[in-house]
């Protein structure tokens, strides 16, 4: 039996954001609210790639992990977790003041090294998470083509990183992946 | 109490981030740039850097130098933050603005 099909597809959320750009207001440009809409379709392009990695990370190739577990991960804790890989990769050396959790974290984040492409798609998830509040919330701030065009190329971006990461078997991802499945802690109790 | 206070920020940003510093090496040109701070998560504190470029809409920039800028500002932007507290734990958002956002802004 083939499995289901995956209607909040990455692709083809970035694909809809560039149609976005495509269409014309009155004066020649595209709507102000269709470029708001493309920055949120760019970071949920993002924002559905990563969770569907870590539920089949963590749950395998299964149907149920592909349309139900995904639903257990937030947006916070994916931000939390590339605030984590990146900010602890970036510390050379382990700071004696930290408490036991954060020096964990660092040897956690240290026994596999992120890449640069990883560290590219932590930072760009952050940045795009608040560029999508900026553009689905703050009604008095403007959202101008170049800032749209700028939020789908950073998403197809990190999303072609997260392609290289899988097809090398990054331990780094696996790391970045299992932060983000440990911080849900979501899972239904019967 | 979060470690970059809004004076702090303001105090690093006309001293380390003035447009003279930093278009050098710049692929697109800088207005100026902002920090603000924001929340901290567990620990964590949020900086944000807006960089205001001296772009209008209808200019737009190249994507990919507009990655590759905020790559750059990410980075100085970090190490002088490293400099000022070396026990903080940050991360720095960086985003980029065309000019004509930047009256809206100041505000």
């Amino acid at each position: 039996m083939s499995p289901p099909r995956d209607h909040l597809e990455p692709q083809r959320l970035l694909e809809h954001a560039k149609r976005l750009l495509d269409d014309r207001g009155d004066r020649g440009r595209p709507f102000d609210i269709d470029l708001r809409r493309a920055v949120s379709a760019a970071y949920y392009a993002l924002f559905h790639q990563l969770t569907a990695s870590t539920a089949t990370q963590v749950f395998g190739d299964l149907d149920a992990a592909r349309g139900y577990v995904v639903r257990w991960l937030n947006h916070g804790d994916v931000a939390q977790a590339a605030r984590l890989v990146s900010t602890f990769s970036s510390r050379s050396e382990l700071d004696p003041r930290w408490q036991a959790e954060k020096r964990a974290m660092w040897h956690l984040v240290h026994s596999a090294p992120p890449t640069s492409e990883l560290l590219s798609v932590c930072e760009t998830f952050v940045d795009l998470q608040q560029r999508r509040h900026d553009a689905d919330y703050d009604r008095a701030r403007r959202v101008s083509k170049p800032d749209a065009t700028q939020a789908i190329a950073d998403a197809e971006q990190a999303l072609q990183s997260i392609q290289t990461l899988v097809d090398t078997s990054d331990p780094a991802w696996s790391v970045f992946l299992g932060l983000i499945a440990f911080s849900a802690n979501r899972v239904p109790r019967p | 109490m979060v470690a970059f206070t809004e004076d702090v920020l303001k105090r690093l940003e006309n001293e380390d981030f003035g447009p003279s510093t930093l278009n050098g090496q710049s692929p697109l040109p800088i207005q100026h740039v902002r920090l603000f701070p924001g929340e901290e998560h567990d620990g964590i504190q949020d900086v944000r850097v807006v960089v205001v470029l001296d772009v209008s809409e209808d200019d737009g920039w190249e994507p990919a130098a507009g990655a590759e800028l905020r790559h750059a500002v990410r980075q100085r932007v970090s190490e002088k933050l490293a400099e000022e507290n070396p026990h903080a734990l940050f991360f720095v958002t960086a985003q980029l603005q065309a000019r004509e956002n930047s009256a809206a802004d100041a505000t």
